[in-house]
């Protein structure tokens, strides 16, 4: 006769006993430790696995190291903002001390930030702002103002002052762009009254190389007369270059953007693009994290005008932005002195 | 004769043993995966594709597919936002509209499948595309925001019962819904023909199952449970967005398979769908609090599907040809 026994609880034992056995030993979470607490600090990039945010890693972890603090840096493979939610909700769970946070929708970031508040979690945003009233400190890398004008100057000298453009962005929630876009709209029409924005909605690349390939040789073919194009993401910028290259167009279709220098050198070196704009992003990893220990040891406050940020020395501080500085236009003069 | 009953049968055996390992493994290694509190409000993030994944198993289990569940939730949370925004309705009445938009999208996928008879995927598939550019052209890929603070405050804290029982009202809308569809699967004549349609189209058809029906059916399910998921989705991220839930559609039949339904259908249940989604949302946050980044995360969640993916398969085929597991005890024990 056979003795039926459903063998689930068996299983289940078996299991427990084996997981036991493996993983009993230690515990590694940051605030589990005892006595004398490191502080810890979260970082938060758009996405995680692109050159722009590796440099800011770069700088990130390097302040940690400097400060003596523990810096957990993590981010999604897409630029997805549920994905960048459930990676608060977990910091949280995890009683890190503060996070910095770079969202890709500020607005669908707001109440898991509020949740981080009310927990007792110092909340910074870096590089891209989510609604001041959801944190306490913007670390900047230019003003929108600065960048706008650095990127209009850089077509003009390409374009001529009546010359015909499009802008190539990431997504339409992306609210650096965005911001940039209505600061390079409005310097335009000061300046440059005649250029001429061919397509009232920026096209998209999704923070996606590949399609920002696509998207520029259709675009070669939608807009025959088209001069100029602006890529505003530093991964929208190489597929627009690689685009240009591949249909060899670039001697007609003058184009700059935002983008790293290790992305872009060989385009620069091959003439396909001559000149784009960017800051130092290992330095505003540095200044990100660095801003968030000073807030933490209450160094930082709303009355601050000035931040010793370490190698970086003296920063402005203005209306809770800490300011890195003034953007840098690369060209082929200086694209070899940097490496990022 | 010794007969122990388990709630689930043994055709959950694998999954609640990986369950247990997870829970086991990770409290051990983790102060926060074992704190209830964290553990319950990690629950919040697990309703859409939860709710999505129910009436997805039917869809399977009939033979089918829906690829277009994200980008219908997205719609439906637009159209809902919109009214809300511009033609300034009262909230319940555009949340009432998220739904009437969901089950709209799903009536037209449940037409493409019984009538126009254009296979599941490629009807989804297109869909997909459809409702997705939808979305982002009427929004002009500009989410909405500004709702209600209550609302919001739905969506983040509320909880039902007290204390170390608080849970998450996302959470106890998904063992509602989950209860709900394992009922009308299993005790329901909708739900038996659900599974004979996907065992055996012709044999259905000749059972005198209503096929175009039950096709359309399910798909209208499947819209209207979107329009649910599109309403906690602006509850919890505080806006209706066009590219909410990229891929959620993935997700959900991830659950699905790691739940044991045959993905050639002819066989499903929904508690199994629910524990895939348990499995996979337990995985995640015990990495999480583990520290395990991302990019390593994304790798270590597909091997593991695989790995119980093959493991369901092998425990079906055994349970065909033996029955349920058992255990064969010799002749002389018998003296009872």
């Amino acid at each position: 006769m056979k003795l039926r026994i459903r063998t689930v609880s068996t299983i289940l034992a078996a299991g427990m006993l084996a997981a036991s056995g493996i993983s009993c030993s230690k515990t590694s979470d940051p605030g589990a430790q005892t006595g004398k607490k490191k502080l810890t600090v979260g970082v938060l990039p758009k996405l995680v696995g692109i050159p722009f945010f590796n440099a800011f890693e770069k700088g990130a972890m390097e302040a940690g190291k400097e400060l003596g603090i523990e810096v957990v840096y993590d981010g999604p493979v897409t630029a997805d903002t549920t994905k960048q939610v459930a990676i608060v909700e977990s910091w949280i769970a995890r009683k890190f001390d503060a996070i910095v946070v770079a969202p890709n929708d500020p607005e669908a970031m707001a109440p898991v930030l509020k949740k981080a508040r009310q927990r007792g979690i110092r909340v910074l945003a870096a590089d891209s702002d989510t609604d001041p009233a959801d944190r306490e400190f913007f670390v900047s890398q230019a003003t929108p103002e600065a960048i706008a004008k650095a990127l209009v100057e850089a077509m003009v000298r390409g374009i001529g002052p009546e010359g015909k453009f499009i802008i190539l962005t990431g997504s339409l929630t992306a609210a650096n762009q965005n911001v940039w876009m209505d600061r390079m709209e409005k310097y335009r029409q000061a300046h440059y009254p005649n250029m001429k924005n061919l397509s009232s909605t920026p096209k998209t690349s999704e923070e996606d190389q590949a399609l920002a390939t696509q998207v520029t040789i259709d675009l070669l073919k939608t807009y025959p007369d088209l001069q100029g194009l602006y890529a505003l993401t530093t991964v929208a910028l190489p597929g627009a270059a690689e685009a240009l290259r591949k249909e060899n167009a670039f001697s007609k279709v003058y184009l700059t953007g935002i983008g790293t220098p290790n992305a872009m050198r060989d385009y620069v070196k091959a003439g396909v693009a001559k000149e784009f704009v960017l800051w130092n992003p290992i330095d505003l990893g540095y200044l990100a994290v660095t801003s968030a220990k000073a807030l933490l040891d209450g160094k930082l406050n709303r009355e601050s005008t000035r931040l010793e940020a370490g190698r970086l020395g003296s920063m402005q501080v203005n209306d809770r932005v800490v300011l890195l500085g003034e953007p840098l236009v690369f060209n082929k003069d200086n694209i070899s002195q940097h490496n990022f | 004769m010794l007969r122990i009953k388990s709630l689930f049968g043994s055709r959950h055996s694998g999954l609640l043993c990986a369950l247990a390992i997870l829970l086991v493994g990770f409290g051990c290694a983790s102060e926060q995966f074992r704190d209830p509190v964290n553990l319950l409000d990690r629950s919040r993030l697990w309703i859409e594709v939860g709710l999505v994944a129910i009436p997805m198993t039917f869809i399977i289990a009939a033979g089918g597919i829906d690829l277009s569940v994200g980008a219908l939730l997205a719609l439906s949370a637009m159209v809902a936002g919109m009214c809300h925004r511009d033609l300034h309705w009262p909230l319940s009445l555009a949340l009432g509209m998220a739904v009437v938009t969901g089950a709209l999208g799903g009536a037209v996928n449940g037409v493409a499948a019984s009538v126009l008879r254009v296979p599941p995927l490629v009807a989804t598939l297109a869909t997909l595309a459809i409702f997705r550019g939808l979305a982002m052209g009427i929004s002009h890929g500009q989410p909405i925001g500004n709702l209600p603070a209550a609302f919001e405050e739905w969506g983040g804290f509320a909880t039902v019962g007290r204390g170390a029982f608080a849970l998450p009202q996302q959470f106890v809308l998904l063992l509602l819904f989950t209860a709900l569809g394992e009922l009308i699967l299993r005790k329901t004549r909708a739900g038996r023909w659900t599974v004979q349609l996907g065992e055996n189209e012709l044999a259905a058809r000749y059972a005198a199952i209503p096929v175009s029906w039950l096709r359309f059916g399910l798909f209208l399910a499947s819209g209207l449970v979107c329009g649910l998921g599109a309403i906690t989705y602006m509850a919890h991220y505080a806006s209706a967005r066009p590219n909410a839930n990229l891929g959620l559609e993935l997700e959900a039949i991830a659950c699905v398979v790691i739940g044991g339904t045959r993905i050639t259908g002819g066989s499903g249940t929904v508690i199994g769908t629910f524990l895939g989604l348990l499995f996979l949302g337990l995985l995640r946050f015990g990495l999480d609090m583990t520290g395990v980044l991302q990019q390593t995360q994304t790798i270590l969640v597909g091997v593991l599907v695989v790995v119980i993916a093959i493991f369901n398969g092998w425990l079906a085929k055994r349970r065909e040809r033996r029955g349920p597991i058992v255990l064969h005890v010799t002749q002389t024990e018998h003296t009872i």
